[in-house]
């Protein structure tokens, strides 16, 4: 019995052709293919993108364009702490004291720090102690 | 010998004496009711606000436009421990900001800002209360709030007090819109009624100015001409804001002065328009409580 099945293993390898392998798919043609297919998707996410935020920045503050008018002309608050000399000088140049005294509360933020900068006094208060 | 004797005995009458002063010092710190201001003014929290809002915000304290509590509400309600602290300190019996003059011009004045802040803020919440249906909470804020924004006043400069006058007339106003708007009880009338005739004498507007004024000696101590112009100045000054019909002599004073001294003098006719208007605002809001 052992004798027969290897006989038969025999003329299957005797038969045996190793078939040609299928041409190997060329990566590196079909990619340059789709790339600009994907700065295309890339470009339209980007455009995406800037107009959520756009929208959503719009939909934070909305001021109407004369009173944004308005605002910007008028004169910052000092932003300091405040001293007389400094209050003083705010009086002295205000059109009156009202509108000096109303520029002082209720302040919007004017200035906030640059990109990549930190407050000083933020990080400062952090505390680290541990109990 | 007996004199040695007598050492302990001297040393223990010194302390003795000693410790009643020490007490009392320590006592006038613990009734400072600026103290507990700081405290309150440490616990405002902050909330971003756009031009047109810090615009109606402004309207709305002027009496010029309503006041929304959907709009307002969360900032009213961040802020109401700032409030309780301010309005447990007016029932303190002193106010002592520790300003120290002999800094000159540098003397710090910001906690008037912070005050014209939380005293600002305290309005909206006398507003917020009786749009809420208490109006017992509301009299007892605006009745704080009044005696707040006189201590804001308390020993200080030209702009402390003019910060003092702005909260006091915005307050003013609101107790008049409280009267007119809302049934107020006997009580709630009369509690009001003591919180105005506390601050009925208004501000001390002559001690303010000459605080302003005399911080300018120090620039003119080697100028005698500029100083003793300075002191004539200072003298017509508190005399005009005492007595309006003083004004001339008083502008005849600062052209008399050295210009660099002339030019830094405040104008006086607009102080005297501040305290005129907080004594129209007095007169008309106890006439309306009467």
């Amino acid at each position: 019995m052992q004798i027969h099945d290897d006989e038969q293993l025999e003329v299957y390898l005797k038969r045996f052709h190793p078939i040609a392998p299928e041409p190997v798919l060329r990566i590196g043609h079909s990619s340059r293919r789709s790339l600009p297919l994907l700065s295309s998707l890339a470009a339209v996410a980007a455009v995406l993108v800037a107009g959520a935020a756009i929208l959503h920045v719009h939909s934070r503050v909305v001021v109407p364009n004369t009173a944004r008018n308005v605002a910007s002309a008028e004169r910052h608050a000092p932003s300091e702490p405040l001293t007389m000399r400094s209050a003083n000088a705010w009086l002295a140049t205000a059109p009156s004291f009202k509108s000096a005294v109303d520029g002082l509360a209720f302040r919007p933020q004017s200035s906030p720090l640059p990109q990549g900068k930190q407050s000083a006094v933020a990080v400062l208060s952090k505390e680290k102690i541990r109990l | 010998m007996k004199i040695f004797n007598l050492i302990p005995s001297m040393i223990l009458i010194a302390l003795l004496s000693a410790g009643p002063a020490l007490a009392q010092q320590h006592e006038s710190l613990k009734e400072n009711a600026a103290l507990r201001y700081w405290s309150a003014f440490s616990q405002v929290q902050d909330s971003g606000i756009t031009d047109q809002q810090a615009k109606e915000l402004n309207a709305i304290l002027d009496g010029t436009a309503p006041y929304d509590d959907s709009k307002y509400k969360d900032l009213i309600e961040k802020n109401i421990l700032a409030f309780e602290i301010m309005a447990r300190a007016t029932a303190l019996p002193a106010c002592d900001w520790g300003l120290d003059y002999g800094l000159g011009h540098d003397v710090p004045v910001d906690y008037a800002r912070k005050g014209l802040v939380l005293g600002r803020l305290n309005v909206l919440y006398a507003f917020h209360l009786l749009k809420t249906g208490n109006k017992d909470g509301a009299v007892r804020a605006l009745a704080a709030g009044l005696r707040f924004s006189h201590d804001v006043g308390n020993g200080g400069s030209l702009f402390a007090t003019l910060i003092a006058k702005d909260l006091l007339t915005s307050h003013l106003r609101a107790v008049a819109d409280a009267l007119r708007l809302e049934q107020l009880s006997a009580a709630q009338r009369s509690q009001l009624q003591t919180a105005v005739a506390r601050v009925a004498e208004g501000l001390d507007w002559p001690a303010a100015a000459k605080r302003d004024l005399e911080t300018f000696r120090g620039d003119y101590a080697g100028n005698p001409q500029a100083s003793a112009a300075l002191t004539r100045i200072v003298l017509s000054y508190t005399a005009a804001l005492n007595d309006g019909s003083k004004l001339h002599a008083l502008n005849q004073a600062v052209q008399g002065a050295p210009q660099e001294l002339a030019n830094v003098i405040p104008n006086a006719e607009r102080v005297l328009e501040q305290k005129q208007d907080l004594n129209n605002t007095l007169l008309q809001t106890r006439a309306l409580l009467q």
